[in-house]
């Protein structure tokens, strides 16, 4: 019966209903489909390609087809980080110095509905890594691909992520990610989420060496039935840490989005500084956002605070905008893409910030005027 | 600094002041519970059959259900088998002059304005001790302009009709275990019913005070208004030390409909357990406020220093259009005392409004939790929240949490929530120090500002009596 909660969900039963409560029963609708094992050898168009197909980051790609590593796709030779495989499929990859990484997760629908599962770990031993993470996907049978991932920091060392969840109406994903920071290294990240029929992310962030930082950026923009839940799980294990997390959610038609944002300071973690920040803007009336931005303080010493809004539009904002003469329609879409790429300040390569703010424009509501 | 360490030492050691227990001879039930016990409890109450049956009710459905677990609370299991869940002091009487001399001797102590100091105070008091009502003042000027103030057991046998009427519609029956629990074995309470149009000319106050050992408290309240009424309620709470850990599930019901108002205060100072968290007061409350009537208000304020274990999340649900729901809150854990409170707003109707502002303050090994739920249903367009939650941490081994719940299915609402946690800063101390102010003093100062905006909700003796628990409560926290 619980299927799907008991292989994703961690923790006790209360501990699972608890992280699952606002996506219980997108979970349960996706168990009703027999999911069968997704086959790996299959083409993959053209048309999907050319989404990941980067000038800049070739010879830096990993391409996962299905969940599984297709070497005619990939190119990782200039990456700069050693890969290994072992025997049950998990990738590592290692870097040491400068590197850049593409992964890309495609999911091609085949006949049935069909599913995937892959690990793929990364550890930044020293120097600065920066990884891209794309998934993208063609419409069709249902797919739900799982990934789980741990990102191990060493000291002084330092991993930047940029992550695309760009899927079809018929993709789901669940993606789990374990991140160590270690002492003065950083870990940075931001996601861009949209589409797809379910999307979670997991991310449970340790600080565990002093000085480790952490920043966040993150956006997801939903309409239809689209259902995105992240659940970023921050935890100061250590003196003199910092984290900042920012986020941004718009909902539209009968889209959910949820953004669970929990800082922990443990005892000792004494100086910690932790912030956590999010608005959203729910656009319809059969839309719903859910925000849980939670606390856990278990030191003094600590500087930590959390803001969230749930609202529409400045309407002092839209009214400049109209004043100087721009149509009520555009002054809204200008002032919701406006909101949302607050979220891209830290990517800071403009050539990379590319994908994500078409990516952005492609799904965010646009109004056309009613001839007002 | 010896003799400031010896001060501290002496606060540390201060014993809970309204410590003790009035030697009374209690009529109780044996402990345990069970259908016979609750039929024992209604007949000894007199009460009419319907009233009998509701309690079974919630009886037979308290057996179906499991304490919950969600709560950040560490509590040690709890054997309802072993309280007694009624007891009432033995020859009950008619009047104030029957009134045994030591109950007023402990009310006395307690500072409770009965009597003559009630009416200087303008103060009608409900006394409730341990679990029947003792003695109602100035029932007849309130009785002149058609308010009801008494027991939950006078209004039962006086007006069924209001009873019946709204006993249970706001915290149903089943609504949660431990208010399944105090439907079914509710000792007393009180009642109060504003009509139409009224404005309840003084401020209404009850006393609650846990005296016998092993006995259990459950409290009912009901308090009703109706279109265009408005009324004050004042709620504050002492109770004996004891060392075994004293259960307590009260129920509070508050009714509003168009236009009326609300205002509900609570200072709590159960004892809170000493410094090793032995003993001390289980508080389980459910306290729902329903604004029925549009354009109606509901405030609800405490301050709560007491109870070695608090779960209480007084709440609105603003199903008027136009209604306003407001929740002022300071909460202060010591020593080894659990708080996991805080408040539900569930905008149902149009234009409807909720502010919540939640002070927390952690010592000792105190462990302090706000819990709350913005709940926006999908016809609440219009409809605002604010939420503004701070917390304070004094030493090193406390801690204090924040876990609210943003639920918005309507596009025209607003939501925001804000939360801080801090520590008194060096800075702050430092400046006062230097101006010549003691460190308990200037903790105490901090503390003070840092509650004022919940402070200023209360009445004025309230408030008073709040600041000065508070620093009680915070003695011996710094050093």
């Amino acid at each position: 019966m619980d299927g799907l909660l008991d292989e994703f969900g961690s923790g006790d039963a209360q501990a699972r209903a608890e992280s699952w409560r606002y996506s219980r029963q997108a979970l349960r609708a996706l168990e009703q489909q027999s999911f069968q094992s997704a086959d790996a050898n299959v083409s993959v168009p053209q048309a999907l390609i050319d989404r990941f197909d980067w000038p800049q980051t070739r010879g830096h790609r990993l391409v996962f087809v299905n969940g599984v590593l297709d070497a005619t796709l990939s190119d990782a030779g200039t990456s700069g980080a050693i890969i290994e495989t072992d025997a049950v499929g998990v990738h590592a990859l290692r870097f040491a110095g400068k590197g850049v990484m593409h992964l890309v997760f495609v999911n091609v629908a085949t006949a049935m509905p069909s599913r995937w599962n892959a690990a793929v770990h990364i550890r930044v031993e020293s120097g600065k890594a920066f990884l891209v993470e794309q998934h993208v996907g063609m419409q069709g049978a249902d797919m739900l691909g799982a990934l789980a991932s741990d990102f191990t920091i060493a000291d002084g060392a330092s991993l930047q992520t940029a992550t695309l969840g760009d899927l079809p109406g018929s993709a789901s994903l669940v993606r789990r990610v374990g991140v160590t920071i270690g002492a003065g290294s950083a870990f940075g990240a931001t996601h861009a989420l949209c589409g797809g029929r379910f999307q979670r992310f997991d991310i449970d962030a340790q600080l565990t060496g002093a000085k480790a930082q952490l920043a966040a950026r993150g956006v997801f923009a939903l309409r239809g039935r689209e259902h995105v839940d992240v659940h970023l799980d921050v935890r100061h294990a250590a003196r003199d840490t910092i984290s900042d997390v920012l986020w941004r959610g718009v909902a539209d038609g009968r889209a959910r989005g949820i953004l669970h944002g929990a800082i922990t300071v443990a005892p000792g973690a004494d100086g910690a500084d932790a912030r956590l920040e999010t608005k959203n803007l729910l656009l319809s009336p059969h839309a719903e956002i859910d925000a849980q931005p939670v606390l856990e303080i278990y030191a003094d010493e600590v500087k930590a605070s959390h803001g969230a809004t749930v609202g529409q539009l400045d309407e002092r904002a839209l009214f400049y905008l109209r004043s100087r003469g721009v149509p009520l329609a555009a002054a809204r879409n200008l002032l919701i893409a406006g909101f949302c790429r607050t979220a891209f300040s830290r990517i800071e390569t403009t050539d990379l910030r590319g994908p994500f703010e078409a990516l952005l424009d492609a799904h965010l509501p646009q109004q056309v005027d009613a001839g007002e | 600094m010896a003799v400031e360490r010896k001060q501290i030492e002496t606060a540390l050691n201060r014993r809970y002041e309204a410590g003790f227990v009035t030697d009374i001879e209690s009529e109780s039930l044996p402990p345990g519970l069970g259908e016979d016990i609750v039929r024992a409890i209604s007949a000894r109450k007199e009460e009419p059959e319907w009233m009998t049956d509701w309690r079974l009710k919630a009886y037979r459905h308290w057996l179906t259900m499991t304490p919950p677990q969600w709560a950040k609370l560490k509590i040690a299991p709890i054997d309802f088998q072993a309280i007694s869940y009624f007891s009432r002091p033995k020859n009950q009487p008619k009047s104030l002059d029957e009134v045994d001399p030591k109950l007023i001797e402990t009310y006395d102590k307690l500072g409770v304005p009965l009597h003559e100091r009630a009416k200087l105070a303008g103060v009608a008091v409900d006394v409730v001790f341990d679990s029947v009502s003792v003695h109602t003042t100035v029932h007849q000027q309130l009785a002149d302009v058609g308010i009801v103030f008494c027991s939950m057991s006078t209004a039962i046998k006086e007006h069924p009709e209001l009873v019946r009427k709204y006993l249970g519609s706001v915290v149903p029956q089943g609504d949660n275990y431990f208010a399944a629990l105090n439907s079914a074995v509710f000792s007393d309470g009180s009642f109060v019913f504003i009509p139409k149009g009224v404005r309840c000319p003084m401020e209404l106050s009850t006393y609650f005070r846990i005296n016998a050992g092993h006995t259990g408290q459950f409290e009912r309240t009901l308090i009703v208004a109706e279109e265009g009424a408005s009324v004050s309620y004042l709620e504050g709470c002492t109770a004996p030390m004891r060392d075994e850990n004293q259960l307590h599930a009260a129920v509070v019901e508050l009714v509003a409909l168009d236009d009326a108002k609300i205002k509900y205060s609570t200072v709590q100072n159960w004892y809170p357990g000493d410094e090793n968290g032995v003993g001390g007061i289980y508080n389980f409350v459910t306290k729902r406020g329903d604004c029925r009537g549009a354009r109606s208000r509901i405030v609800w304020t405490q301050v709560e220093t007491g109870s070695a274990i608090t779960w209480k999340y007084p709440s609105c649900v603003l199903r008027g259009d136009d209604s306003a729901g407001e929740f002022h809150s300071v909460a202060l854990t010591h020593h080894r005392q659990q708080a996991d409170t805080g408040t539900k707003m569930i905008h149902i109707g149009k234009n409807t409004k909720s502010k919540i502002v939640s002070k927390g303050i952690s010592a000792g090994r105190g462990q302090n939790t706000y819990r709350g739920l913005v709940k926006i249903e999908k016809g609440a367009s219009g409809a605002r929240n604010h939420t503004q939650c701070d917390s304070l941490l004094i030493g090193k081994q406390c801690g204090a949490h924040t876990f609210p719940y943003i639920e918005v299915k309507n596009p025209g609402a607003i939501v925001e929530h804000e939360a801080t946690t801090s520590k008194i800063s060096d800075d702050q101390l430092f400046y006062c120090r230097s101006r010549g102010i003691g460190e308990e003093d200037a903790v105490s100062m901090i503390v003070d500002g840092f509650c004022k905006q919940v402070f200023r909700e209360l009445p004025m003796e309230f408030a008073v009596e709040a600041k000065k628990l508070l620093e009680v409560s915070l003695e011996g926290a710094v050093g």
